[in-house]
């Protein structure tokens, strides 16, 4: 696949050392790069992919309370030549923040409200970081590992 | 909060015109769709032509609640839901009747373990339900059984045979 | 002065009779609704009397501007009432007359207001145009 080779150069070429990027089995994982990257970089990782065409499908939550992490992976996809990507990032346990991308891609909007309402990531220039499903003056994150009402 | 089951009664009335009245609103009880989840489309079926709610009168399902006079509740009521479901409750005039249609309207249903964040236990936390139908989801006859025991309260007698299974 | 015979008050006796016979028929039935409908409603957040927006809270105003297409909607049915207005004292003394006076009368009228009619479609009021940008192919 061409666009995975031309992805990998860019990206290389923009972040050198502080991404690390893994082929993986589109048949077992259901994406062609696993690409693990800093909280920092995410915009311009985000603006990257917007740049060559790729669209956002997801943003999912994982929570690693044994690491005192919590993980975002952003799946992008490319319908036109069938590329699927993924992005991961790392943030901290007790003050998870991270960059909105919800100016360069409109549909990250509901789905950082739906990470903030669910594990409490903070996506910090965010329009309207309010509940998405939960009730509007819920104050609990339901998804961490650590929850029981 | 006392409950009150029934509608509140009118400043005037006579025997006989509350038999004719009671006769009129149970067979012409105008549902406003209440479908929130799978029961709804049970509630669908029902409306259809096999199952056809309209030989009871209740087919003008309508979408405004100040034009119905029944709410069937057909689903799981999230509390992000109940606001708005409470509204539509107040908002149908007088005389009006609840159906809890389905096992989350009952009592939350399958949604309901310890632990649980966001279903409200049946649609009776929140407003006064007259007939309850069982089932997950029930089938259109069950619906329709709902329909004609409510016609029963209404009127004070059953106008349809009880059919019996097997 | 008009003078007081029995004949003018007996008139006038049926001109006050219609009114008041329309004035029940506007009045009474919302009596009899209120003396037989249920005396309250049953309500738990006290938003029996807002506005609905399928139980949100309403965004804006209800004074919105509508499509000037409704105001073509409402003159030609104002030309058409005008139509059948005129039409009835006509039906009243309609043949009393022998000969083709009347149905003379009629067609001529009729065509007149009828150029109403051909002047709104001449213009094209019949014809709905939609506000949409046509679909990108």
């Amino acid at each position: 696949m061409d666009f995975v080779q031309v992805l990998r150069d860019e990206f290389m070429g923009r972040f050198g050392e502080r991404l690390r990027i893994e082929d993986v089995d589109h048949a077992k994982r259901g994406c062609h790069l696993d690409i693990t990257a800093s909280g920092v970089d995410i915009e311009e990782a985000a603006s990257v992919m917007d740049g060559l065409g790729f669209t956002l499908e997801a943003i999912s939550g994982i929570d690693w309370p044994a690491e005192e992490a919590m993980e975002l992976v952003y799946d992008f996809n490319k319908m036109a030549e069938g590329g699927r990507i993924a992005i991961r990032v790392r943030v901290s346990r007790e003050r998870p923040e991270i960059a909105s991308i919800s100016k360069i891609y409109g549909g990250a909007n509901w789905y950082e409200r739906e990470a903030h309402e669910m594990f409490g990531i903070v996506f910090s220039g965010h329009p309207n970081l309010t509940p998405l499903v939960l009730p509007e003056d819920a104050t609990f994150h339901p998804l961490r590992k650590d929850f029981s009402a | 909060m006392e409950k009150q089951t029934s509608p509140p009664s009118a400043l005037i009335r006579f025997a006989v015109l509350d038999k004719v009245l009671a006769l009129g609103r149970a067979n012409s009880l105008w549902p406003m769709t209440f479908g929130l989840a799978c029961c709804a489309l049970e509630m669908m079926a029902t409306g259809a032509s096999r199952f056809d709610i309209s030989r009871f009168g209740a087919e003008v399902f309508r979408p405004s609640p100040r034009q119905a006079d029944l709410m069937i509740v057909s689903g799981t009521i999230n509390k992000k839901m109940a606001p708005a479901i409470l509204t539509l409750y107040d908002q149908i005039p007088e005389p009006k009747w609840v159906i809890a249609h389905g096992n989350c309207a009952i009592s939350g249903g399958p949604f309901v373990f310890p632990g649980q964040y966001s279903v409200v236990e049946g649609a009776d936390k929140l407003f006064p339900v007259d007939v309850y139908i069982p089932g997950c989801p029930p089938r259109p006859e069950a619906l329709l059984e709902g329909i004609l025991k409510l016609e029963e309260k209404i009127t004070g007698r059953r106008r349809w045979p009880i059919v019996e299974g097997g | 002065m008009i003078p007081l015979r029995m004949d003018y008050l007996l008139d006038f006796f049926y001109v006050c009779a219609f009114f008041v016979g329309g004035l029940a028929l506007a009045i009474v039935p919302v009596l009899i609704s209120h003396l037989i409908a249920p005396a309250k409603t049953r309500n738990y957040v006290h938003k029996t009397g807002q506005a609905i927006e399928c139980g949100m809270d309403p965004i804006g105003d209800a004074w919105i501007r509508f499509g000037v297409v409704y105001y073509l909607y409402a003159l030609i049915f104002i030309g058409f009432s005008v139509d059948v207005l005129y039409l009835l004292p006509v039906a009243t003394v309609y043949n009393e007359q022998p000969g083709f006076r009347d149905l003379a009368e009629v067609f001529l009228f009729i065509g007149i207001l009828s150029l109403v009619l051909l002047y709104a479609w001449k213009k094209g009021v019949f014809i709905w145009k939609s506000k949409l940008p046509p679909h990108p192919p």
